[in-house]
């Protein structure tokens, strides 16, 4: 189930203080999910003992954030088989290795996205992908063509 | 508690096919929809019985497994099971079973024997 | 170095920082672990030397009444050509696994009865590709990312949701079944000769039991597509291998469409081939006879109890084969050649240890579209089956 702002905001102070540098906590929420904040940045969470309960409960929410990678792919291994379709389709390999990885073959450039090591699924480059930074796009080519779901995004 | 599905056999579809992991004991994986109508649930161990030959399988769930009834990876125990004529799929009858899922020990143990 | 783990032979698996690239789980596992669970020479279950063994299995042979080789389609082609000289030598049996699995569909190939091509023009040129009764996902991992439905092949660079159309046929639905979204078609099928009667009516204009008027058309927009055919499908021809050959000849008159068996062994097509060359028979031979039969078949040696011994190579028929065949191997004397302990060495007279081609010693297999692969080994082992095969072929 992706994580929604709402779910976070209800666990914060909802004082809207400005500690942490956003006008309201609603918008703190919002950059939580985006990874633009970190919990830590809501001095009041951890200073206030009032705030110890919710304080667990976002920690335990926002743990599959943090094991995330910065786009907000996970890569469920146990479900991975090294098959290499997220490889081929990935069109930043098609661009940049189109006599590599975009012609079925592992990754021949020396900074892909990702690529499989020992069997499995294992992400390298994953600022290179275009669901990061300032112009991301939401591109959900890798997690389509997965045969058993392997891949997720925690946006949804 | 004892489970009104142990008195129950069932009619099951098995098709024989390659899996990814490595199984070195019997493993069926059943359609969990099929699973759910029959009162088996992960981890149990059911007797599949084709004629007058019989095993018992550890229960895992797959969502590719057919809809009335479940997969036996490529194996010593399919095959014990299987004949030529329904070397990929054939009908077999399932139940709940006590004790735990037979080895390769026991599969070599019958065809020795039965000499 | 080339893996040698399922008949794709994939050719871009590197080993880096200590890690194994590229290849899929199965191909990992077989190069990662190689290593364990080695066969040791011996002789009615006790250790001996290996030139103790390699005598015993001569002794074995050249007393032997009615003896079969049987294996190799993991085995590289020279050890499957002495295999051939072996089965000449005693007069004898050869067989393989085919005889079982797909060997009628490459017997047609071989003798143009089915058109194919190869797995590179696949990739660069096909536009509808069917999956019939087989699931790579499970068999030949990397074969849709390699070479089929994903790749930007040459004639095919907008990729493969406008340049690819998927059919999988099969009778569940599989994890391939499951990428046959945009541009393609999922047909469950309950019995694949009505599907073949559905695609024939479809070509006359008429409607079958299934709907494929669709795939045709779609057959018809390109100058090349292709059938993978697996186990599904030659299980579900019920030996009508006929009525398949006849629907290719004429879905080609309409488009052109080609076939390639979608088998699983490593080199299983190389013995096809190998043989072929020697005796025109893709397998189930019988030299004695000058014959191939589907009497000859291993399976069917053993449920009639026509052979009292057999040299097995790299298979384990106490697993690999049903009961009504694996029952019968205690009554026969068995010389087992494989590098791993496998359940049939359990009870095997003879075992004699090999080495894993591909990994420990070089040669050629041909992969599933005939195209020939000399293998790169990452380690060298003197005593493989060339070696085995050709020391008992010198003792007969």
């Amino acid at each position: 189930m992706p994580l929604t702002p709402m779910e976070i905001y209800k666990l914060l102070p909802k004082t809207n203080c400005k500690k942490c540098g956003e006008q309201t906590c609603m918008s703190f929420a919002f950059k939580l999910i985006n990874r633009e904040k970190k919990l830590e940045d809501c001095k009041p969470l951890f200073e206030d003992k009032r705030y110890e309960l919710q304080l667990k409960k976002l920690q335990e929410m926002l743990k599959p954030l943090a094991e995330a990678t910065e786009t907000g792919l996970i890569v469920r291994s146990e479900k991975c088989n090294g098959c290499g379709n997220c490889i081929v389709v990935c069109p930043v390999h098609v661009e940049k290795d189109p006599h590599g990885a975009g012609i079925g073959k592992g990754p021949s450039i020396p900074d892909p996205i990702y690529r499989i090591e020992n069997g499995k699924l294992v992400i390298l480059n994953m600022h290179a992908c275009r669901r990061y930074g300032k112009n991301r796009i939401l591109c959900v080519v890798c997690r389509e063509n997965c045969p058993t779901d392997a891949i997720s995004f925690l946006e949804g | 508690m004892m489970r009104l599905t142990r008195l129950i056999k069932f009619e099951t579809r098995i098709v024989v096919a390659r899996v990814s992991e490595e199984i070195r004991k019997a493993t069926i994986y059943l359609n969990p929809e099929f699973a759910k109508r029959c009162g088996i649930k992960e981890g149990d161990v059911v007797a599949v019985s084709r004629g007058n030959r019989g095993l018992r399988f550890r229960v895992r769930l797959l969502e590719t497994a057919p809809e009335d009834g479940g997969i036996i990876p490529n194996s010593i125990f399919s095959n014990f099971l299987a004949d030529f004529e329904s070397f990929k799929s054939f009908r077999a009858d399932i139940e709940l079973s006590e004790g735990d899922e037979s080895t390769e020990e026991d599969v070599i143990r019958i065809i020795m024997q039965r000499k | 170095m080339i893996c040698t783990g399922c008949s794709c032979l994939c050719d871009d698996v590197e080993i880096a920082e200590g890690k194994i690239l590229n290849a899929c789980e199965r191909g990992y596992r077989h190069i990662s672990k190689y290593m364990e669970n080695r066969a040791k020479p011996a002789v009615e279950g006790k250790e001996v030397d290996l030139d103790r063994a390699i005598e015993a299995a001569i002794e074995m042979l050249k007393s032997a009444k009615n003896p079969a080789i049987y294996g190799l389609d993991t085995s590289t082609v020279e050890a499957q050509k002495t295999a051939v000289k072996i089965a000449k030598k005693l007069n004898c049996y050869i067989d393989d696994n085919s005889s079982f699995c797909l060997g009628e569909f490459v017997e047609a190939i071989l003798r143009k009865e089915l058109p194919s091509s190869t797995l590179e023009d696949v990739r660069d040129k096909a536009y509808v590709i069917v999956y019939w009764g087989t699931n790579p996902y499970h068999s030949l991992p990397r074969h849709l990312s390699r070479y089929s439905y994903y790749p930007r092949g040459a004639k095919r660079q907008r990729g493969y949701d406008e340049d690819r159309y998927l059919v999988v046929i099969d009778i569940r639905k599989t994890e391939i079944a499951k990428l046959a979204k945009k541009n393609a078609k999922f047909i469950k099928v309950e019995n694949d000769l009505e599907l073949v009667d559905s695609f024939m009516k479809a070509l006359d204009g008429k409607a079958g039991k299934y709907d494929v008027a669709g795939v045709l058309r779609e057959m018809k927009k390109a100058d090349f597509n292709v059938v993978f055919g697996g186990l599904g499908l030659k299980y579900g021809l019920r030996g009508n291998f006929k009525a398949f050959i006849e629907l290719l000849r004429n879905i080609n008159k309409f488009a052109p469409l080609y076939f390639i068996p979608s088998g699983f062994h490593a080199n299983m097509r190389g013995f096809n081939e190998t043989l072929f060359e020697a005796v025109n028979a893709v397998n189930s031979y019988s030299f004695s006879s000058a014959s191939s039969s589907p009497e000859f078949a291993f399976t069917e040696l053993l449920k009639r109890e026509k052979i009292d011994t057999a040299l097995i190579v790299g298979t384990d028929p106490i697993a690999s084969l049903p009961y009504e065949a694996s029952s019968k191997l205690p009554k026969i004397k068995k010389i087992v050649v494989d590098p791993r302990k496998t359940l049939t060495s359990r009870i095997a007279e003879v075992v004699i240890p090999s080495a894993f081609s591909g990994i420990e010693s070089g040669g050629e297999m041909v992969r599933s579209d005939g195209v020939r692969i000399k293998l790169k080994p990452i380690a060298s082992s003197e005593f493989d089956d060339v070696y085995v095969l050709k020391r008992i072929l010198e003792g007969l």
